[in-house]
């Protein structure tokens, strides 16, 4: 039996197209360690600072390793870090929001005047001067971030649940029994749930810039661990004469954003999620 | 206006207060031992002695709160305590360093101006026509571009290769054209897209097609009405960005080598300078919270809609 083509959704071929290189890019990302063709880590100095050729694809930098394995494997700690960051924040700002805005009164306000706080600090400032005092190294610049960007999300999560308390069906849930975890989970959070994720979608983008501006001021990931940014602060001294120490590691982030960006761009257009609700200015 | 005013400036109290708690509590959890340094510092023997003693000499034994107490005291007499590595004033260090980054930001915040409302204005007026098109694929470009990789691009176009600029910053005029471009890049972009949705959303209001009726020129609806009503989405803008340009600015100063705040807080975090990165954090806390204050009294004193429902209630 033929099917019958549905008329195409232009919104939503572009979803499944950025869907798909989304997760193309996780794939590299996962198997970097076995597409490289050298050890990204091995430093050789009979071959330091070489033009690409067919045994180093992109070169290789001042120490001798291979510039194309190093891109290719800092794929997955400046992306895997990234999600794990964004999942965290999603993850602890949306249950703040969500517990704070259900309970109400006191905790609430308790929640608020935290999340005032963190976001009296300019985002990249503390972050700069909570690694500064944590010291470097990968874990650090991860929880860093995640204490300077939850607070995006336990807001919006807030005024979700306060639209949503106000509805009827809230109303009816709690009237037929149900406990407050089953209300949370079964009736608010698939309602509030999809700008939370949008702005998840598009924070993927901002986290990598996050990691590797870390990295790239050496607050990161620390060497010889290969990693976008990092290899851009290393590639700096040496650029005017070797540009593909820069080029490569640059281009690598410049693409990965921009293909998370569009795909956070499609994702917010397919769900069409209705206007954000305004939060309450008192 | 001066009710909210005074409630405004109340509300400022416990942020301030929970932005010192942050700052020392930073301090205070961080693994370095200030005493240690001290004796280091001076060429004494570091023993188990000498070390309790420093601790002692510098209040180091004492309860959380006390110490917090002490050092939210001399900050409110403007004293920061002295740097590790200059032995100078903090507050010294911090007065010569943060005319640079104000003017940094100042010029990108210039700079993002005078580029997005007239391109902003150009790609809403000729909606999806081809201005439209190249702008609106041009500022996702822009916008995606982290600040450092914008940075090391320019520098290698037009110092290294094309030489009309320099690489490091002598803080000229001239030197400074590159830093600005790098801050202000991602931040035009995002301005000319949301001054254009501004623009657009306000084009297609009643009150647009009544003018429009009535005969009135196009050109006056646009500079007169639309423009004057879409300042307020541009007030919001400054206002939410003038964090990123302070954060921002750390990053560019490192690349162009910068002598302003964000170099010194680098500089400082690489010698385990605590006082100055304290220094850094709450002088930067105090401008941002600042700013936002502003930009929230001129949003209400702009917007007679805010002001009128405000002084009813």
């Amino acid at each position: 039996m033929a099917i019958v083509p549905k008329i195409a959704d232009p919104v939503k071929i572009r979803f499944l197209v950025f869907s798909a290189l989304t997760l193309l890019i996780f794939a590299l990302a996962l198997l970097g360690p076995y597409l490289a063709p050298n050890d990204p880590i091995k430093s050789n100095f009979t071959k330091v600072n070489q033009p690409p050729s067919l045994e180093y694809p992109f070169g290789t930098d001042k120490l001798g390793r291979c510039l194309f394995s190093r891109v290719i494997c800092g794929a997955r700690v400046t992306i895997f870090s990234s999600l794990l960051l964004v999942g965290i924040i999603f993850a602890f700002g949306t249950a703040v929001g969500v517990v704070s805005s259900y309970v109400g009164g006191r905790l609430d306000t308790l929640c608020m005047r935290v999340t005032d706080i963190v976001l009296a600090f300019p985002d990249m400032v503390l972050a700069i001067a909570v690694a500064g005092f944590l010291g470097g190294g990968l874990a650090n610049a991860i929880i860093t971030l995640a204490c300077v960007s939850w607070t995006k999300y336990a807001r919006l999560a807030r005024s979700q649940v306060l639209g949503l308390r106000e509805q009827t069906f809230m109303e009816a849930a709690k009237l037929a029994g149900n406990s407050t975890p089953r209300i949370i989970f079964r009736h608010i959070l698939p309602n509030a749930l999809s700008p939370l994720v949008v702005t998840a979608a598009l924070d993927i983008g901002v986290m990598i810039i996050g990691v590797a501006g870390l990295s790239f001021l050496g607050l990161g990931v620390r060497p010889p661990t290969p990693e976008w940014g990092a290899m851009l602060n290393d590639g700096r001294a040496y650029f005017q004469r070797f540009p593909g120490t820069i080029f490569f590691p640059g281009a690598a982030i410049f693409l990965s954003i921009m293909v998370f960006n569009l795909f956070g761009d499609s994702l917010r257009d397919w769900l069409a999620p209705r206007p954000a609700v305004t939060e309450p200015t008192e | 206006m001066l009710k909210y005013v005074y409630r405004r400036l109340l509300q400022l109290i416990p942020i301030l207060i929970g932005i010192t708690v942050i700052n020392f509590g930073i301090m205070f959890l961080s693994p370095s031992d200030p005493a240690e340094r001290e004796l280091v510092l001076r060429g004494m023997m570091v023993s188990q002695e000498t070390l309790d003693a420093m601790r002692a000499d510098l209040g180091l034994d004492r309860p959380f709160w006390v110490q917090y107490g002490h050092w939210t005291l001399n900050l409110l007499r403007g004293d920061l305590g002295n740097s590790y590595a200059s032995g100078r004033p903090v507050m010294t260090e911090i007065r010569e360093r943060l005319p640079h980054t104000i003017s940094l930001a100042a010029g990108a915040m210039l700079m993002t101006m005078v580029v997005s409302i007239p391109l902003g204005l150009l790609a809403a007026v000729r909606q999806n026509g081809i201005w439209d098109y190249l702008i609106r694929v041009a500022t996702f470009v822009g916008g995606t571009m982290p600040g450092f990789l914008v940075g090391l691009l320019l520098i290698y176009v037009f110092a290294l290769r094309l030489n009309w600029q320099p690489v490091i910053s002598d803080g000229s005029l001239r030197s400074m054209i590159l830093p600005v471009i790098t801050l202000a890049l991602a931040m035009t972009c995002k301005y000319i897209r949301q001054i254009r949705a501004a623009i657009l959303e306000e084009l297609d209001k009643e009150y647009v097609w009544g003018a429009r009726a009535r005969g009135v020129k196009e050109k006056y609806i646009l500079y007169r009405n639309v423009l004057k009503n879409s300042m307020l989405t541009i007030i919001t803008l400054v206002g939410l960005s003038v964090g990123y340009l302070l954060g921002g600015t750390a990053i560019v100063e490192i690349i162009f080598t910068w002598p302003g705040m964000g170099k010194l807080v680098m500089d400082a975090i690489n010698m385990r300078d605590y006082p100055v990165v304290q220094g850094y954090v709450i002088w930067m806390a105090i401008i941002f919270v600042s700013v936002n204050l502003l930009t929230d009294l001129s949003y209400r004193f702009l917007n007679p809609r805010i002001r009128l429902s405000n002084e009813l209630a």
